[in-house]
């Protein structure tokens, strides 16, 4: 798979669409592909540690609600 | 004459997580097709974790929404706070921002896309948005002012407008718009004083480009006024 291919995969996005970056640095385009697909699972990390320390601080007696309410369907 | 890459650029470094000059490559590129890139990625990226944020504001229902806020802040970074933000009713925002410290209020809405709460944008008092705009206008936030003024009614521009004194940011504030065909709306309704502001902040301060490019988005009518007044 191309750098243009893999950013085109995360993006949702034809291949063709992203033909401007043929004309780019290949290196820059390369990192480019390396960020775009990390950025994904970066964030869902910082979803979950972001969910686990706000159940931390919410008053004991409200947290079964509150699980109930986040874990209720998929992400 | 089209608006800048440098914006784009700036949004898309923010949906990565990494600075502007890690992206400088794309200078070079067309600002539509940076523009497209950037779009796709961000509902991409944003379709990943919609539903958690969906459940992540409906649980702070339970909760009143000064503690609210207390551990969305302590826990989740600006992004995530951003994205969630988007999801809260427009009736319940103004109770959600009057816990919110204006400091934190500036790091978050540059993560926020205001077309996804135009509801919320467009039912908030001035006096709840003069603060932001302040500290938005503080923090040079002109791309993400851009954003946030191009969902405004033609009802709440003048009162923006009139929280806006220094003419390198209503400049700057038009150029990074994301909608130029709004541009109008804003000129307007200008006073004079304003477009003459303008006229200055972009010769003394070398932004004679970006006025430029923000008057060839201007229709002819408006463009006229707005010369007449000394903003060409």
């Amino acid at each position: 798979m191309t750098d243009i291919e893999r950013i085109a995969r995360v993006a949702g996005l034809p291949a063709a669409e992203l033909a401007f970056l043929e004309e780019l640095d290949p290196t820059e385009v390369a990192r480019l592909a390396d960020r775009v697909e990390a950025v994904g699972p970066e964030r869902d990390q910082a979803v979950d540690a972001g969910i686990e320390g706000a159940l931390k601080m919410v008053p004991r007696m409200l947290r079964p609600a509150i699980r109930k309410v986040l874990f209720a369907g998929a992400r | 004459m089209s608006l800048d890459v440098r914006g784009e650029i700036i949004k898309l470094a923010r949906e990565l997580a990494v600075e502007p000059g890690d992206l400088a490559f794309l200078e070079g590129a067309d600002r539509d097709d940076v523009r497209r890139l950037r779009v796709a990625l961000e509902d991409a990226l944003d379709q990943r974790n919609r539903g958690i944020y969906r459940r992540i504001e409906a649980s702070s229902r339970l909760l009143p929404p000064g503690v609210a806020v207390k551990i969305a802040t302590a826990s989740f970074p600006p992004l995530i706070i951003g994205r969630v933000s988007e999801e809260i009713p427009s009736d319940r925002s103004p109770k959600f921002l009057e816990h919110m410290p204006i400091e934190k209020t500036g790091e978050i809405l540059p993560h926020m896309n205001p077309r996804r709460m135009s509801d919320t944008v467009r039912a908030l008092p001035v006096s709840q948005m003069a603060p932001m705009i302040k500290e938005l206008e503080r923090r040079e936030e002109f791309v993400t002012m851009g954003r946030f003024l191009a969902v405004l009614t033609d009802e709440q521009i003048p009162a923006v407008l009139a929280e806006i004194e220094d003419g390198r940011t209503l400049l700057l504030a038009g150029f990074h718009t994301e909608d130029p065909e709004r541009l109008d709306a804003f000129v307007k309704v200008m006073t004079d004083e304003q477009l003459v502001s303008i006229r200055d902040a972009a010769s003394d301060q070398g932004l004679d480009d970006e006025l430029a490019v923000v008057l060839a988005n201007l229709p002819p009518a408006t463009r006229a006024r707005a010369e007449a007044a000394g903003m060409g």
